[in-house]
């Protein structure tokens, strides 16, 4: 679904991903790891083209999406992302977080339907698509059992509670795959456990998912396969059981003494 | 100050007798005008440049509009304002042959002026919002223009709200320059009933008064806004 071939990203002088190569299929758990200034997080950014690569080239759907012509917006709306301080729009309130970005690429939708309509697809109405976006985010809503909080601001949730809810934000635009930017760092610890719970269900539910995180036990429950990523390459790659209980380079085993 | 009531009775007589609250209340009308036209104005301009001047700078058209814009706002900014009317109405329009009244003139200048102010208050307003909000936006696939439209402004708009204001009321006072091009504003009015009547200081104090009157009303309204608007930080 994603292939990444000789992926590099450069900010100034300083040369962060040196050449990254990964391949990652429909349904498949990758979690990545490594120190900090490794570049994983950089790695997981350039997936979206959120940071623009320097060389290399992105397959996503088939389309080379690190080419600066393609139109990288649509291939976002099927990337999800889900940050380490959750964004979420602070001037709208939950449920108009959750159907901005759908009612957007509806309404787009219809408008070139307008202008040209082969097939003869029904065109909707603002009212109609609007109803619509309503009616899938409260069944997100209800689904992390936060309906009541859908006309609240974010200001006015818990930390879990906005990184549930921007979860199910990305998950209303329907995407292939989401990406997760070191997700419960932000978190208290106390409420690290439901952000976890919700992406465990997402991972049963067969969403791929790409996991930047320094939650092992979630790696080694969830990951189908663990990547370590050093000094802007990747160092080992592995299924967590092989990749915890049996490391390869000195680098990891190093690394896995500290944080575990 | 023994004949006070004296000065009162011959204002009061040209004020309302002769007729003196029309000019009044068109200089009035014509100072809100330009006011508040000349803001809305702005805030479009201001906006715009301020936009074109938080934009990625590594592509060719974005370089340009950016030279463009820092050409605007030094100009708008490193002159007077009684300058830019001035150049406005007696040479730019004349040279391109183009006659028109003079308080829409003023309020094109003081929309143009007061966006060049504000395109800097926008941009530090833009620059206060946590680049997070742009990320969010652009990682669900939305363009660069609804989300700054949709998510940022309207937050930048939150922060820059008392300043906003401040630049409301500094045009409100400011309109009474545009004498210069004989457009009638407040200033003018009184002024000529104080002409009318050989008595300056009654009209003076009653200008002084209105303009005060305006500002207070604006301050309250700034107010009024600030507080709807804040709605969505903490609490209702």
């Amino acid at each position: 679904m994603i292939q990444v071939v000789n992926l590099k990203k450069s900010f100034g002088s300083l040369e962060v991903l040196k050449g990254i190569n990964i391949n990652i299929k429909k349904g498949e758990k990758v979690v990545v790891i490594g120190a900090s200034g490794s570049g994983k997080s950089t790695f997981l950014r350039c997936l979206n083209c959120m940071e623009d690569p320097t060389s290399g080239n992105i397959f996503f759907g088939g389309v080379d999406i690190a080419d600066m012509k393609v139109d990288i917006n649509i291939h976002r709306q099927k990337m999800g992302m889900v940050f380490q301080h959750f964004n979420l729009f602070n001037n709208k309130t939950v449920i108009q977080n959750i159907m901005l970005a759908p009612i957007y690429v509806e309404k787009k939708r219809m408008r070139k339907l307008k202008m040209k309509n082969p097939n003869g697809e029904v065109i909707k109405t603002t009212k109609q698509i609007k109803e619509e976006a309503y009616k899938k985010a409260m069944e997100l809503l209800e689904r992390i059992g936060l309906q009541e909080k859908a006309d609240a601001y974010p200001s006015q949730l818990s930390g879990g509670q906005k990184q549930r809810v921007a979860i199910v934000r990305a998950l209303a635009m329907n995407p292939d795959v989401i990406l997760f930017d070191e997700p419960t760092s932000a978190l208290d610890p106390e409420m690290v456990g439901e952000v976890l719970e919700l992406m465990k269900e997402l991972a049963e539910s067969g969403m791929t998912m790409v996991v930047v995180t320094h939650e092992m036990g979630f790696a080694r429950e969830v990951a189908d396969r663990v990547i370590f990523v050093d000094e802007g390459v990747i160092a080992e790659e592995a299924p967590p059981e092989e990749f915890f209980g049996n490391p390869k380079s000195p680098r990891l085993k190093e690394f896995l003494s500290k944080v575990l | 100050m023994g004949n006070f009531g004296l000065k009162i009775e011959r204002f009061i007589e040209v004020f309302i007798d002769k007729g003196g609250y029309k000019e009044v209340l068109t200089g009035l009308q014509n100072t809100l005008q330009i006011a508040v036209l000349g803001l809305v104005i702005g805030i479009v301009i201001g906006t715009l440049i301020a936009v074109i001047r938080v934009l990625p700078k590594y592509k060719l058209l974005p370089r340009i509009l950016n030279g463009i814009c820092t050409f605007y706002v030094a100009f708008f900014r490193g002159t007077p304002m009684v300058v830019q009317l001035l150049l406005s109405y007696y040479v730019a329009l004349p040279l391109m042959g183009i006659n028109l009244p003079s308080v829409t003139v003023a309020t094109a200048v003081f929309g143009l002026n007061s966006g060049a102010y504000i395109s800097e208050i926008m941009r530090g307003g833009i620059l206060s919002v946590d680049p997070g909000q742009m990320e969010g936006g652009r990682a669900m696939g939305l363009p660069f223009s609804k989300t700054m439209l949709s998510i940022v402004i309207p937050q930048a708009v939150k922060n820059i709200l008392p300043t906003l204001g401040n630049e409301f009321i500094t045009l409100i006072k400011e309109t009474s320059v545009v004498s210069f091009v004989g457009a009638l504003d407040l200033y003018v009015a009184f002024n000529r009933i104080g002409s009318n009547s050989y008595e300056f200081m009654v009209p003076y104090l009653v200008m002084a008064l209105i303009y005060i009157v305006l500002v207070l009303i604006i301050s309250g309204l700034v107010k009024l806004m600030e507080r709807s608007l804040r709605r969505s930080d903490s609490g209702r």
